[in-house]
């Protein structure tokens, strides 16, 4: 005897997670070769040198700090949406929170990588790491950059634990429906011998929400550290105190239009319409038309404070993003167009319950963020104080390749990841089907 | 002397295994246990208080890890004392940053730790008794009894909404 309702999400579940697609395989096999060029171009510089890329003076953090920008973006949002509709018992939280958590263990591993790549001399990299050593010689912990990598450290552990607490009554639900093979072992060790017992859904409970605690602020600090790398520098387009909110609103953005793009061809691949339902995705679509207000009032504020502090650098840095450059100046209204008036587009109810339109949407969107870190890195840099210094800085084969490596480890890791575990909180959803029966006469 | 029993009951909505745990918990000498797919701690009301550590623990290791990584700046420092933008060598403002992420990460690990502590998971599979049932779509309860009070708990237990009463 069973509960039917708690059967029929289990065997969904299930459901998704049997042999994929021939589609689905080549998509994964597409993310490879994607990753492998990627790794290729990598190898070539390290082999080379840094100067086969474009980055040189004046601008010498390029593409490959724009992409760590953008996906520790991605990364922030994860958890902090995770974390904040646990905290306010948003009730579609359930549907969307192993998605977001999800993005965000893979969204740290790929904006990891960066810094590395973008490092130089990789072979010596563990002379930045904090050990003692016969030089004496230690990571100076007033830097920004130092910030950074203890920002995203902690945040990777954060959320790889809340992650994972969160996983494991779904994992033993598997273990439990999995007869024999290596996915029985997989589930049996990572389910650590979860049963659901009420002790352990106490602490379970207790471990959960001092987790989700302590994940909102870390969330928020991250991204305020990552923008700290620029605004702590004296340069005419980075050095403000705008930018810690500036960046975490856009991080939010571009979280959540990550976890449409994720979500839409997944409920449809995986046949799980009936659990990422339409209204969920609709009340992100509403959250992304208040973070586009909030990145028009960014952009907005950041010409007004250029002309308001009265400085003819900040002001040429401003007009110069603007209409200064051609090439820069495009990129900035696409951005514009992205970022801020494509959200807009949601308040029209029925071009937000268009399925999709909403992916396509979420997609510009997600353009547009990557577009707009291209912006805040490269141009300021390309146009500093001294004429004699400025310069135009066009991105080469090894780190477009290298772009395109970070695409397809996320992509792939995420589509392999989906296939071995839930990609939906099944614990919670089967709660609150429970919860919704028993409410009714 | 009668010999100690173990009887499992099954049920499948909440509103029953409410209904069984009222009368468990009003009946103060019965042992048990209660399992389910679903987090149970809307129950706790009606389960045995313990006191957990998990909080406790975790604010402790908050206060080790901003002390540690506090520590760990201003000595750093000293012992390379690089001047940066003409701030002193110790300067407890830029260290405020890396003792935040120390509090909040070594705070994480312990309250992930503690939790898995506390509810004892580990690498070990569950019990060759634990019904499988438990952990996908029903709810149980184990209730320790005496021999000659084996059929009162199963009465009991029917009474309440058991949808599957039997000794385990």
């Amino acid at each position: 005897m069973a509960n039917v309702e708690l059967k029929r999400i289990d065997d969904e579940v299930s459901q998704s997670l049997q042999r994929p697609s021939p589609t689905y395989v080549g998509i994964i096999l597409i993310c490879g070769i994607l990753s492998l060029a990627g790794l290729v171009a990598f190898g070539v510089q390290w082999a080379v040198g840094m100067g086969v890329t474009g980055n040189n003076v004046p601008v010498a953090w390029a593409l490959y700090i724009s992409n760590y920008v953008f996906w520790i973006a991605v990364a922030m949002s994860g958890t902090f949406i995770s974390a904040m509709l646990f905290l306010f018992r948003t009730d579609w939280r359930s549907a969307v929170n192993r998605v977001a958590e999800t993005m965000t263990i893979f969204g740290i591993m790929v904006a990891g990588l960066f810094p590395f790549i973008h490092l130089g001399r990789n072979w010596v990299f563990w002379w930045i790491l904090p050990y003692p050593n016969w030089y004496h010689l230690w990571p100076n912990f007033k830097s920004p950059l130092i910030w950074d990598v203890l920002a995203m450290g902690t945040y990777f552990t954060v959320s790889v634990l809340i992650f994972y607490l969160g996983l494991l009554p779904d994992i033993a639900a598997l273990r439990d429906k999995t007869e024999h093979g290596w996915r029985k072992t997989l589930y049996t060790v990572s389910s650590l011998g979860w049963t659901g017992r009420y002790e352990q859904w106490r602490e379970y409970t207790r471990g959960y929400l001092a987790l989700a605690v302590v994940g909102m602020p870390i969330a928020m600090s991250v991204h305020s550290v990552v923008s700290f790398d620029f605004s702590m520098a004296m340069l005419p387009g980075w050095h403000s105190t705008f930018f810690a909110p500036y960046f975490v609103a856009g991080a939010i953005n571009s979280g959540l239009a990550t976890i449409i793009t994720l979500l839409i061809p997944l409920r449809r691949v995986l046949h799980m319409e009936r659990i990422f339902r339409m209204r969920f995705l609709e009340q992100m679509a509403l959250l992304m038309v208040l973070m586009g207000w909030i990145l028009g009032y960014a952009y907005g504020n950041e010409a007004f404070m250029a002309w308001y502090t009265g400085s003819p650098f900040e002001m040429q840095s401003s007009a110069y993003r603007a209409y200064g450059s051609p090439y820069y100046s495009t990129i900035f209204w696409l951005v514009v167009v992205m970022v801020v008036l494509i959200p807009m587009t949601f308040m029209v109810r029925p071009l937000r319950k268009n399925p999709t339109y909403l992916f396509v949407a979420a997609l510009l969107v997600n353009i547009g963020m990557w577009l707009e870190r291209y912006v805040i890195v490269i141009v300021p840099l390309s146009r500093d104080y001294l004429p004699s210094s400025w310069g135009i800085y066009a991105p080469r084969a090894p780190e477009t390749l290298v772009t395109g490596l970070a695409l397809g480890m996320f992509l792939g890791l995420f589509l392999v990841f989906v296939k071995l575990f839930p990609a939906v909180a099944t614990n919670e959803i089967k709660k609150q089907v429970l919860d919704r029966t028993e409410e009714q006469p | 002397m009668s010999q100690t029993q173990l009887i499992e009951a099954c049920y499948e909505d909440l509103a029953s295994l409410r209904a069984a745990l009222l009368t468990l918990s009003s009946e103060a000498h019965y042992d048990y246990d209660v399992y389910g797919p679903t987090n149970l701690t809307e129950f706790d009301e009606l389960m045995p208080y313990r006191y957990s550590l998990n909080r406790g623990f975790t604010v402790a290791a908050a206060f080790v890890g901003l002390a540690t990584f506090w520590i760990m700046c201003i000595t750093t420092s000293l012992i390379y004392n690089l001047i940066v933008g003409g701030k002193p060598t110790i300067s407890n403002v830029p260290f405020v940053i890396p003792a935040y992420e120390g509090t909040i990460a070594v705070a994480a690990v312990a309250a992930f730790a503690a939790a898995i502590a506390v509810a004892r998971l580990g690498l070990h599979p569950p019990a060759e008794k634990y019904d499988a049932r438990l952990s996908r779509d029903t709810y149980g309860i184990y209730v320790r009894c005496q021999q000659d009070q084996r059929d009162e708990v199963v009465e009991m237990l029917r009474s309440t909404g058991a949808v599957e009463v039997h000794e385990v």
